[in-house]
């Protein structure tokens, strides 16, 4: 008996198990995931950057001859 | 006589709005040419799924056509992760590369899905619905049916009706909300094109098969969505497998979304479908789409406050993933305002930074809630 009401105790709070009890739980992983993508796509920005700095735009490439082989498709 | 009766006597008033339903979706596919690819083999299917004692969904317990199809394609996420291959292989990210400030407005046009998260929260919906309803706001239909099928399976059909129709309703969603936000001498903003450089075949090489690595040690359970993306995306930049790329454009694009459009009737009976959930489904889904648009037109406005060469703050609705929709739009508002703006590149960039952002932010949706 105690170990179903404490189950039920235990569902009952975890978050977004429950009618009404999901808006602070929504609010919080909005915050946290708004700033991770920002953080992700600067990182990403930041990796672009990098690649360009250390893969310039050759001459050879923009006249079509860089890597051995490739074309763009 | 009776068996052949039986169908039409045991139709529900509820299979009978169904079948309207679908109806309606093949009309605004065929008329409207609103997502055909999409709503044309949905509309059928949903038909076919509201059939009473239908074969299409299952006999004496055995599994129909589209059962098996949803089970073996969107149950298990095949189909939605094979679009994303086809879909990495057409993209071109070049703008994108050459401009990557431009990922910025990818994050902030994803403001749409968590205000809409918040929303259906407020409205007692679950978390985990809640979350698969703000999805909505990718504007991205793969994303929204593998959140959608991770945590609400029983809300799927109705979240990706929403989200592929207000993908084709963004030339008319986007306008009034750009227009609302902006004043006419910011949507006359001209915006230097100097700075797009041409981006070297390593960096294009590089540059998925690096995102790849940098997300997926990031936010792991984004690994699949994005790993695809850019799986297909290295096929067409690699320039080696031409034959491949152009299959996964072709030939696994269409397929794929033959098979994934059928399939998603199956969740589309009555029982399912005809709720009042389903009409608040829809209703939070246009205001997903209205405040991505919101997100990334405030966030140039934002960044105009700082910056010496100003953006046109209507480039910051071309952040949401629905490519190249938004990036149309914009770039004929910006014509239609001053005929020598020519906010293409800009336009473009952003959208296909969108594409990024969108998966990413499931990626999140699908580690932080779930």
């Amino acid at each position: 008996m105690y170990e179903t009401m404490l189950a039920l105790t235990e569902h009952s709070v975890a978050p977004g198990s429950y009618v009404g009890s999901a808006l602070p739980e929504a609010l919080r992983i909005s915050g946290v995931a708004l700033l991770a993508i920002f953080f992700v796509m600067g990182l990403f920005g930041a990796m672009i950057a990098l690649l360009s700095r250390v893969f310039p735009e050759t001459v050879d490439e923009s006249e079509g001859v860089g890597l051995e082989g490739s074309r763009h498709a | 006589m009776d068996q052949l009766l039986q169908g039409i006597l045991s139709l529900t008033p509820g299979q009978v709005v169904m079948f309207a339903i679908g109806g309606l979706l093949i009309w605004l596919a065929i008329s409207k040419e609103y997502e055909p690819t999409l709503l044309l083999p949905i509309g059928l299917s949903a038909i076919l799924a509201n059939i009473p004692n239908s074969a299409a969904i299952g006999v004496d317990g055995e599994p129909g056509i589209l059962t098996t199809l949803f089970d073996v394609g969107i149950r298990t996420e095949v189909f939605p992760l094979l679009i994303f291959v086809a879909i990495g292989a057409m993209i071109d990210f070049g703008p994108l590369l050459q401009n990557p400030k431009m990922l910025l407005f990818g994050a902030a046009a994803q403001f749409g899905i968590f205000f809409t998260m918040c929303l259906a929260a407020a409205m007692h919906f679950t978390l985990k619905e809640s979350a698969s309803i703000g999805i909505i706001g990718a504007a991205d239909g793969p994303t929204s049916i593998v959140v959608a099928n991770r945590f609400a399976p029983h809300l799927l059909g109705p979240i990706t009706v929403a989200a592929y129709s207000y993908m084709s309703l963004v030339p008319i969603i986007q306008p009034p909300v750009i227009r609302l936000l902006t004043t006419k001498a910011e949507r006359r903003i001209r915006m230097d094109s100097s700075h797009f450089r041409p981006v070297s075949q390593r960096t294009r090489i590089i540059f998925p098969i690096a995102v790849s690595l940098v997300a997926g040690l990031l936010v792991p359970s984004a690994a699949s969505l994005i790993g695809m993306l850019m799986f297909g995306n290295l096929l067409r930049e690699s320039g080696v497998v031409d034959r491949l790329s152009k299959g996964a454009q072709n030939e696994l694009a269409n397929i794929v979304t033959l098979l994934l459009g059928i399939s998603i009737g199956a969740v589309m009976t009555a029982d399912e479908f005809l709720d009042q959930r389903t009409l608040l489904i829809l209703g939070m889904g246009i205001i997903a789409f209205v405040f991505d648009t919101a997100g990334g037109v405030l966030f140039a406005k934002f960044l105009n406050l700082f910056l010496k060469h100003k953006i046109n703050p209507m480039i910051g609705a071309c952040g949401i993933s629905a490519f190249p929709m938004s990036g149309r739009v914009v770039y004929k508002m910006g014509l239609a305002e001053d005929p020598q703006n020519h906010l293409l590149m800009q336009a473009i960039s952003c959208n296909v930074g969108g594409q990024l952002g969108s998966v990413v932010a499931g990626g999140l949706i699908l580690a932080l809630v779930g």
